[in-house]
């Protein structure tokens, strides 16, 4: 093993389907979880690491994700301006299926800037959102009864002047 | 083993946990919070709990200007400053009515005594305080009936009794304070702070510059920079401004220059784009002092 720098040794993860990802210990260290696996261990690790959690689209994006700013933050001035522009179409291409699913990724394999970036990502889609949109998008059950909802709505009338239609 | 993958893919995906969400409202600017609390009652209790008004408040500092009044009845208006000035339009960007936090019928005398980092302090008769965030929806009440019995003569009232209050943030100690002045009789002149996080009193009669004979116009006080702010004037001739740092729990004094305009009136203190400002009135000359 010696002779290998650190940043060239590979890890391989295994996702839900079973797809292997061979991925530069350098991205892996972003990927939070991974990693701590990796310093857990008392060896090397050279077989594949499952990930139980994370399926084959989410971690593909994710590598994407950090090998694009990887080579955005090493690169020259400009990287700012390409950055910004390749986090929107990032968003973008998603669609909300999509986005949750690669928030609960980003989370259980605790990726921070990519989670930030997500985060704000919804915050930024339910900013003006009826309420039953909310709703659907995370699946949430309306648990008010209909004349308590009323009621609230009511109250807080202003609340819903300028608010987007579905 | 396909059918049934697909099956769990989907009820994953389809509910995020609760520590993201919160996550997720933090960066939720604060004019559309108040709609998202009819999501669900879990969405009530998130938003409206006085931490997480704080917590949002840490994320999003540059919030919008806003003035609160509260005509007759029981809502309150928000107007946003920004919205007002600015080239859009669009009324309901520009004023919000509220719904004022109280169970029961609102009192006849609602005042607005300070605001502070989003949360408003009302007083309402007979004695007791509200701290407010009119945006989250979540308020606290707050009664200072220790100074009413301590004080000599029954009928201690927010604003009107106090020689000088006010309402301030203190970061040292991640703490609101609730400040007032006031004397009894001809005798001893008190200070007490009413710490909201310990929801205690702190006596600080010592930390007066002595006597407080001193006029001031508005009783109330301006917090900026960690210290509340008061225009006084300790004789005919000169203008001050008192001080009171919260964090060091001191007072100092700043006297205003000599070469201040003539005027028949007094002078009032207001907060001006991060900056404390005099101003008169029947007089067509501003000066700012800092």
């Amino acid at each position: 093993m010696s002779g290998i720098s650190d940043t060239e040794r590979m890890i391989t993860l295994k996702t839900v389907e079973g797809t292997l990802f061979d991925v530069k210990s350098s991205i892996a260290k972003d990927l939070k979880t991974v990693q701590a696996f990796i310093d857990d261990s008392d060896d090397d690790v050279t077989s594949p690491i499952p990930l139980p959690n994370v399926f084959t689209r989410e971690l593909s994006r994710i590598l994407d994700y950090l090998n694009n700013h990887h080579r955005f933050r090493s690169g020259i001035e400009k990287a700012d301006e390409e950055m910004a522009r390749y986090d929107a179409e990032f968003a973008k291409s998603m669609s909300h299926e999509e986005l949750k699913a690669l928030i609960l990724a980003a989370n259980y394999l605790n990726v921070k800037d990519l989670l930030e970036f997500l985060n704000q990502t919804v915050a930024d889609v339910i900013q003006n959102k009826s309420v039953e949109f909310v709703r659907n998008f995370f699946g949430i059950e309306n648990d008010y009864t209909p004349e308590e909802e009323e009621k609230l709505r009511n109250e807080n009338e202003w609340a819903f002047n300028g608010v987007e239609q579905d | 083993m396909g059918e049934k993958m697909k099956q769990e893919q989907k009820s994953i995906h389809d509910i995020l946990p609760v520590e993201l969400i919160h996550i997720i409202l933090l960066r939720v600017p604060a004019k559309h919070l108040a709609s998202l609390r009819c999501v669900s009652k879990l969405w009530y209790s998130l938003i409206s709990d006085p931490h997480f008004a704080e917590l949002h408040f840490h994320h999003s500092p540059a919030s919008s200007n806003a003035l609160i009044f509260i005509p007759k009845g029981s809502v309150a208006c928000l107007v946003y400053l920004d919205a007002l000035f600015s080239d859009d339009n669009d009324a309901s960007s520009q004023v919000k009515e509220v719904c004022l936090p109280l169970k029961k019928e609102p009192p006849s005398h609602l005042a607005v005594l300070g605001s502070c980092r989003g949360f408003v302090l009302l007083h309402g008769h007979p004695e007791f305080l509200v701290l407010w965030n009119p945006l989250t929806g979540s308020s606290r009440r707050i009664s200072y009936s220790d100074i009413d019995s301590r004080s000599e003569y029954n009928g201690f009232r927010l604003p009107y009794s106090p020689q000088l209050y006010g309402f301030g943030y203190d970061a040292s100690r991640d703490d609101y304070l609730v400040v007032v002045a006031w004397s009894q009789w001809e005798r001893q002149d008190h200070f007490d702070c009413l710490s909201l996080r310990t929801n205690s009193w702190i006596y600080l009669d010592t930390a007066l510059p002595k006597p407080l004979r001193v006029f001031a116009h508005q009783p109330c006080g301006l917090f900026l920079n960690g210290a509340i702010h008061w225009l006084v004037f300790p004789d005919k001739a000169s203008v001050a401004i008192f001080i009171f740092d919260l964090k060091e729990r001191a007072f100092s004094t700043i006297y205003a220059p000599e070469q201040l305009p003539c005027s028949y009136s007094y002078p009032n203190l207001a907060l001006l784009g991060g900056c404390l400002a005099l101003y008169y009135h029947n007089d067509d000359s501003y000066s700012t002092d800092i």
